[in-house]
């Protein structure tokens, strides 16, 4: 494996001109590369490592959207008081992120890029909107997080485009992050979801649900909302869960499982509503 | 014995601090992936990558032409038998002919550095003409062609007694169940490894990370061809084993050994941890059978059980690991008739083999679901039934045996359960989503090798005193972390009267001491313990006298203690180095040797009546959980722990045991799930593998009985094992408390929690 390490963006598009076509991967944090090499799994012939590059490392507020650079870590964003007030699903994802170790190294960027069904940040990342800033030598464009993972591993990034930064807006006065993993720490979700609501004269006016690790990519649990919303009963809400998901089987726990699961979390949380 | 060794007990009992703590903490201990040796090379396994079949051919011509080749070596190779089956002879070095499990094998490729050796290991290309391969102990039973040996019966113990038929009859309920546990990874920190030095006598020295020397010499010698005296095996410091290291290393050593001879240089090799899970032994997966007859007023009359266990492609210690869980498949409770039946059957899976506690949790997993499932038909609680029905000082257990002493059964379930408070608990209040319970567990562990293992349980040492009065012991069994280090030198410094910062200990070599058995069966501090004893009386009445002469009075008048000799009389004194010096100048004996076998046992295999072993450790454990019914996710809060070890002689080290054995413990009831695709392991590391963490372990109260063992060195007895045995049986009593439901499986997956509570809301 050839391992290059640009210090500025036109030294990195230097390099991504360069390759165009050929076999490179981009490297940030590491943390979903680095297991591929010790596991024996298929690498890429070159690796790109952006960690140094200048500029996308910082958290920043503009007219109530929040700008997270792509370089920015798991733990620091755990930490920062911005996201813990205004994006609280984002911190309480980062804090059932892995282990230490593996939050200080890896970025928002690669979990999104590696675009797992089971990533902890994408169910908040979809429910607070993100827009994803992409760039390549022949300019930029922003993209809907849900227009940008296509499918497990598969994104929308065109050869020579890199993800920079992530744009973001809570649109609901309350929400959370559930995860659930086969241990306390250090186990990827069998399956994880984040939550919207707002709240109206005591009565529910605004509810989203994204849900991970229940199909290729984060499902928008519509029909359910749809369904809590005209004050149906629990049979209904549970059937519209279902009709929204697809797990498969696979080492961490059954399709249905999954299913059972998400529905007995999900008319939990309902129920405690107003209503 | 000598007197002054049982009255007095001046480090015996006191919460030493590990010898080998510092270098472990610092990083300072060198373990084998830090060691070389001048001109080392480096080998990697070849092994089946299918379940069973038969070998067509084995092409190494593109191994041999890959940069860094140095050889390539098989079956063909050995010059002397191609065999390193432990118990029976059913295990090739390398295939020849038939491979019976993914991970079985071949050869082993040597090249000049490590990553080279094992890209080219994967370069030998090996045809098979493919069987239909067996993973499972139904399909191992009935098959009736396509056996994996003769036949697949790895071997089957009994326990007959009594006549249960008359029993079942004249019982006022009979209650039956069925049980399965799991495979466990042994999931030690540092992966099999070792280096050998090919020898100018024709032999080897071996330097592993191993519990038992002594098996790999013998492994070995057989391989090489070679006499025993030629064939040199110490430990290295070894990083974690819980029995993965007992007989696995016999069959890496072997091939690497073989390397080193024919290649004329020290070969060193390292498993990776995910050939090390594929390759290398598990727990025992059981399948369980109950049947106990029991009166109204809750006395356990019979019990017939039968133990089905999935010995892997070969039996290697499936014989005594089956012996074990038959003798102790009712646990330490009074059933006067049993027909146990144990039998292990070979699957095209690794093997299984030894895992800390050896057949006893899946045993106790058996017996302690079936007390608390028997207690509630007859409407009584599982504490009292218990009491009722447990194992007292004079009573006989299943095979006959009568326990005449060091019998803690009842301390250890009193006062767990009075610690616990779950007698003045009320009932939890289980009706939101999380839901609280309690389980009760025993074991009645019988300490070192018992019947089945009795012509090897004999412990040696040898002790050498310095003339500046330190002092060097050499002992037959390791430390691979459980503290063995540490207690060897308590129980020296006791002996001698001496401090313990005197003491130095060996590496364990079988250059230095004779043959002791294997470090296993929780037997250290019992075996060497004794041996111990028995070096200082050797020893004791020459150093009395040198004492005498020196200081000028009888010697009888003697009295070495708290590091000091004195005329016991306060007229007259040195120290140890003093005397020693005298002794060297006086041209004393300086060096004594020990040796302690465990009493005969009278056993009858053929119905398994009789001592199994000649002691036994009990516990108890009481664990509390909460169980979330919306996930099923389990988690164990608190374990309550009390062990009869006869006498502490290191109570921090048994806490450490406790806490360990425990964790290891929840890992195989709770978090931990092997899983096989059709004899390939899926779960092949941490990632998936999920051992428990630091926030998935319990708190654990350790409560300390000391119940003299007359036979154990200052009456002490094994802890290490019976540390992990009660847990699993404890957190799935505990869980079926809990939801109402019977947990009849391990592990207790949430998806199976899940599927119980549907149940019983369907009910």
């Amino acid at each position: 494996m050839r391992y290059l390490r640009p210090k500025s963006i036109p030294e990195l598009q230097e390099i991504l001109m360069k390759e165009n076509g050929n076999d490179y991967s981009i490297l940030a944090g590491g943390t979903d590369l680095m297991p591929r090499y010790r596991t024996g799994l298929q690498l890429p012939e070159i690796a790109i490592d952006i960690k140094i590059l200048p500029g996308y490392c910082g958290i920043s507020e503009e007219n109530g959207s929040i700008e997270i650079g792509a370089l920015v870590t798991i733990e620091d964003i755990r930490k920062n008081h911005l996201i813990q007030k205004d994006l609280p699903c984002l911190s309480q994802a980062c804090h059932e992120f892995a282990g230490t170790q593996i939050r200080n190294r890896a970025t928002i960027g690669g979990n999104i890029c590696n675009a797992s069904p089971a990533g902890d940040l994408l169910p908040g990342l979809y429910l607070y909107s993100a827009e994803l800033q992409l760039i390549s030598a022949f300019g930029s464009r922003k993209l809907p997080i849900e227009d940008f993972i296509l499918g497990p591993g598969k994104t929308a990034l065109k050869p020579g485009e890199i993800l920079v930064s992530i744009h973001l807006k809570n649109q609901f006065d309350n929400s959370r992050f559930y995860k659930l993993g086969l241990r306390q720490s250090m186990a990827i979700s069998v399956i994880n979801y984040a939550m919207g609501w707002s709240v109206v004269e005591k009565s529910i006016s605004k509810l989203a649900i994204m849900a991970g690790s229940v199909a290729p990519t984060i499902v928008s649990l519509d029909g359910c909302c749809k369904s809590f919303l005209a004050m149906e009963n629990d049979e209904s809400i549970a059937e519209n869960i279902a009709k929204d998901i697809f797990p498969i089987d696979d080492i961490r726990a059954t399709a249905k499982y999954r299913q059972q699961v998400l529905k007995n979390l999900i008319l939990h949380d309902l129920r405690k509503f107003p209503g | 014995m000598v007197k002054n060794l049982l009255s007095t007990k001046t480090y015996i009992g006191q919460p030493l601090k590990r010898v080998d703590a510092r270098g472990k903490v610092t990083g300072e201990t060198q373990f084998l992936t830090d060691i070389s040796v001048d001109g080392m090379i480096y080998s990697a396994p070849v092994y089946s990558r299918i379940p069973f079949g038969s070998i067509t051919s084995i092409d190494s011509s593109e191994a041999q032409q890959s940069p860094g080749f140095i050889k390539f070596i098989s079956a063909k190779d050995i010059p002397g038998e191609n065999q390193v089956g432990v118990i029976t002879n059913d295990q090739p070095l390398f295939a020849d002919k038939t491979v019976r499990y993914i991970g079985d094998s071949i050869g082993l490729i040597v090249a000049d550095n490590p990553a080279r050796a094992f890209d080219i290991a994967k370069l030998i290309r090996i045809t098979y003409t493919e069987l239909d391969p067996i993973f499972t102990i139904e399909k191992s039973q009935s098959v009736t062609t396509g056996f994996i040996h003769e036949n697949n019966i790895s071997c089957q113990h009994k326990v007959i007694r009594g006549n249960v038929e008359d029993a079942f009859a004249n019982a006022d309920k009979i209650v039956e169940a069925e049980f399965t546990t799991a495979e466990q990874e042994h999931y030690y920190l540092e992966p099999q490894a070792c280096i050998v030095t090919p020898l100018e006598s024709g032999g080897v020295k071996i330097l592993g990370s191993l519990q038992c020397p002594f098996y790999v010499q013998k492994a070995v010698s057989k391989v090489l061809g070679i006499p025993f005296n030629k064939v040199i095996v110490e430990q290295a410091p070894t990083g974690g084993a819980f029995g993965g290291k007992e007989d696995v290393p016999s069959e890496i050593c072997a091939r690497v050994a073989l390397a080193a001879i024919i290649t004329k240089r020290p070969v060193k090799m390292v498993y990776g941890r995910e050939d090390d899970i594929q390759l290398t032994s598990k727990r025992h997966p059981f399948k369980l059978k109950y049947k106990v007859g029991v009166t109204d007023d809750g006395i356990i009359t019979a019990a017939e059980v039968r133990l089905e266990e999935n010995s892997g492609a070969y039996s290697t210690l499936s014989s005594v690991v089956s012996y074990r869980s038959a003798v102790q498949a009712m646990g330490p409770y009074v059933v006067p008739n049993v027909n146990i039946q144990s039998i292990s059957y070979y699957t095209n899976l690794p093997p299984n083999g030894a895992f800390r506690g050896f057949g006893s949790p899946q045993a106790a997993f058996g017996h302690e679901r079936m007390m608390d499932i028997v207690a509630e038909k007859i409407g009584m609680d599982s504490y009292s039934f218990r009491k009722l029905n447990i194992i007292k000082p004079n009573d006989q257990t299943i095979t006959g045996q009568r326990l005449t002493s060091s019998v803690g059964a009842m301390e250890t379930l009193k006062k767990s359960y009075n610690a616990s408070n779950w007698g003045n608990c009320p009932r939890p209040q289980n009706e939101g989503r999380i839901k609280t319970g309690y389980g009760i567990a025993l074991t009645h562990y019988g300490n070192c090798l018992g019947a089945a293992g009795w012509f090897m349980d004999g412990s040696a040492v040898k002790i050498t005193l310095h003339r500046d009065g330190s002092v060097t012991v050499s002992f037959g069994l390791v430390e691979m972390g459980q503290g063995a280090l540490t207690v060897v030198t308590q129980m020296t410094a006791e002996a001698f009267g001496i401090a313990p910062s005197r003491i130095q200990i060996n590496p364990t070599s079988t250059e230095y001491v004779a043959d002791s058995g294997p470090a296993v069966a929780s037997r250290n501090v019992i075996m060497t313990g004794q041996a111990i004893i028995n070096a200082t009386e050797n020893l004791l009445p020459e150093i009395k006298l040198a004492a005498s002469k020196f200081l000028d009075c009888p010697s009888q008048n003697i009295v070495i203690e708290n590091d000091k000799v004195t005329d016991n009389a306060g007229n007259t004194h040195c120290s140890f180095g003093d005397l020693t010096d005298y002794m060297y100048r006086s041209n004393y004996r300086m060096e004594t040797t020990g040796w302690w076998h465990v009493p005969e046992l009278n056993f009858n295999p053929d119905d398994g009546n009789g001592e199994a072993y000649f002691s036994y450790s009990f516990a108890t454990h009481l664990a509390k959980v909460k169980v979330d019914t919306l996930t099923g996710l389990v988690k164990v809060q608190k374990v309550w722990a009390a062990h009869d070890v006869g006498t502490a002689i290191n109570p921090a080290g048994i806490e450490g045991q406790v806490e360990g054995g425990i964790s290891q413990g929840i890992g195989w009831a709770v978090t931990e799930n092997l899983k096989y695709n059709n004899g390939l392991v899926q779960s092949q590391n941490l990632s998936t593998y999920l051992l428990p963490t630091a926030n998935d372990i319990s708190d654990v109260e350790v409560i300390i009985i000391e119940e003299p063992e007359p036979q154990g060195p200052w009456g002490a007895k094994g802890i290490g094992e019976p540390a992990i045995i009660p847990t699993g049986a404890a957190i799935a009593n505990a869980v079926s408390n809990a939801i109402g439901q019977q947990v009849n499986q391990l592990p207790i997956s949430p998806e199976y929690v899940l599927d119980l509570i549907n149940q019983s809301k369907e009910q």
